[in-house]
């Protein structure tokens, strides 16, 4: 159905998933590949068009991604082209006859109407074929996210919280947190239970539970149902907890300030049940840091803990579902040795 | 998505627009129904780029298509711009038909 797609790159990172989409799509459909790099030419004063070792290294880039898709026994061609960016992928495009453009878009953290943007803008405005726009992911993966996320809790280290993750997926961000504040983290693992797909409470692996009242009124779940689940979840977490950190118990929080870490929240219940045993265990301060949130979760959670901070807030689940691009959670061994106490859990000095 | 601005508070003429905006969108259900496609509608009021988000975020969708030009006396611009919007800010590729 797709004979001929083409494939707008700027080698950056809002280019990633693009390429892979059109990699997927040329693979499902034996599609012939143009791909497409533009060279805008800068304003007078400067020279009009780059130097020649400038362009031969454009062309090295566009010939790796060229090779991305012949790998794959597909018929490809790529094209240094330039002028005004819209202009001239609309153009090729026209030229070969292409089914499908695709590109990256900047994303939700696009500077509006700056470069590949505004390209898009006007390609989806302009282009008679279809256009298939693709935002980047977030994060590359996890430990990024940590990376990003340690950036902005930076002032806590004068309180030197105490770290703690709370889903095996949290331990990769807690980790790079904990890092950079110069101290270690520790796992204090939760999950949430839900009931016909929808979330209903949260258990903490030591039998701590909270609800969403509103929800479960609302479902009029029987009692012995809503037992029964939570029985299972407790269950679950408890095994998990036992595998990854073992049977010792999380260290003392009593009169301190708890960093509670998770890798995303889309329901306010996992990190609200925490907040509870933790207040219970005597804790001074609760503040949650996430990479990613809703914007419903967030404020619900508010009234649960002292602080929120959360880098990316999005309108929906599906948001959350895009963080990561390589969502791979660490394995049990690798958890396991996060949460020994091995050197990646150990302050760097 | 019918664009609240167009509205009166008439409620007679808000169902009429429901009405009229139900039965194109059964119609077009039923022609992809026809080719052999799963389909389900859903017939929002509001901003219409805001409920197209709003609506691929809540059945968590992989994929947004839509046109980015109007037909019946719709203004080229405003579907253009509705396209723009959810192209700029959805979390999933966009596939936008001229």
């Amino acid at each position: 159905l797709i004979r001929h797609l083409l494939i707008a790159t700027d080698f950056g990172p809002a280019s990633e998933r693009a390429q892979e989409a059109a990699l997927d799509l040329a693979r499902t459909f034996g599609s012939g590949v143009t791909v497409v790099h533009v060279i805008k030419p800068l304003p007078y004063p400067y020279p009009i068009l780059p130097s020649e070792s400038a362009r031969q290294a454009v062309s090295m880039e566009l010939d790796r991604v060229a090779a991305i898709f012949r790998a794959e026994q597909l018929n490809v061609d790529a094209t240094l082209e330039d002028g005004p960016p819209w202009e001239r992928i609309i153009s090729v495009a026209q030229e070969r006859k292409v089914d499908l453009l695709i590109m990256g878009t900047r994303g939700r953290r696009g500077i509006p109407h700056l470069l590949l943007g505004s390209v898009a803008d006007k390609v989806v405005r302009l282009s008679k074929a279809p256009v298939l726009t693709v935002p980047p992911w977030r994060y590359s993966d996890r430990k990024t996210a940590g990376t990003e996320l340690a950036r902005a809790v930076m002032a806590l280290r004068e309180e030197r919280p105490i770290i703690l993750a709370i889903s095996r997926g949290a331990l990769s961000v807690a980790n790079e947190v904990a890092s950079a504040l110069e101290t270690s983290m520790d796992g204090l693992f939760v999950r949430l239970v839900e009931c016909d797909g929808q979330a209903v409470g949260a258990v903490c692996e030591e039998g701590t539970c909270l609800f969403d009242e509103a929800t479960v009124s609302k479902l009029a779940i029987p009692i012995e149902t809503l037992g029964t689940v939570i029985g299972e979840s407790r269950r679950l977490c408890r095994d998990e907890s036992l595998r990854l950190r073992g049977a010792r118990w999380i260290g003392d929080v009593g009169d301190r300030t708890v960093l509670v870490v998770t890798d995303s929240i889309s329901s306010p219940l996992p990190a609200a049940a925490s907040a509870k045993v933790l207040r219970a265990m005597g804790a001074r301060r609760v503040v949650v840091a996430t990479p990613g949130g809703t914007f419903a979760a967030l404020e619900a959670l508010g009234t649960h803990v002292d602080a929120t901070t959360c880098l990316d807030r999005v309108r929906e689940p599906a948001g959350i579902d895009v963080l990561y691009r390589d969502a791979q959670e660490l394995s049990d061994a690798e958890a396991a040795a996060m949460l020994s106490g091995s050197s990646a859990s150990r302050p760097s000095s | 998505v019918a664009d609240e601005k167009d509205l009166s508070s008439d409620t007679d003429y808000v169902q009429l627009m429901e009405d009229s905006a139900q039965s194109a969108l059964n119609n077009e259900a039923a022609r992809l129904q026809g080719k052999g496609v799963e389909v389900t509608t859903v017939l929002r009021m509001g901003s219409p780029w805001e409920q197209v988000l709003d609506v691929a975020g809540k059945l968590e969708v992989g994929l947004i298509v839509m046109g980015t030009h109007g037909r019946r006396g719709l203004p080229r611009a405003l579907l253009g711009s509705v396209a723009e919007k959810v192209v700029r800010l959805s979390p999933v590729p966009v596939l936008t038909v001229h």
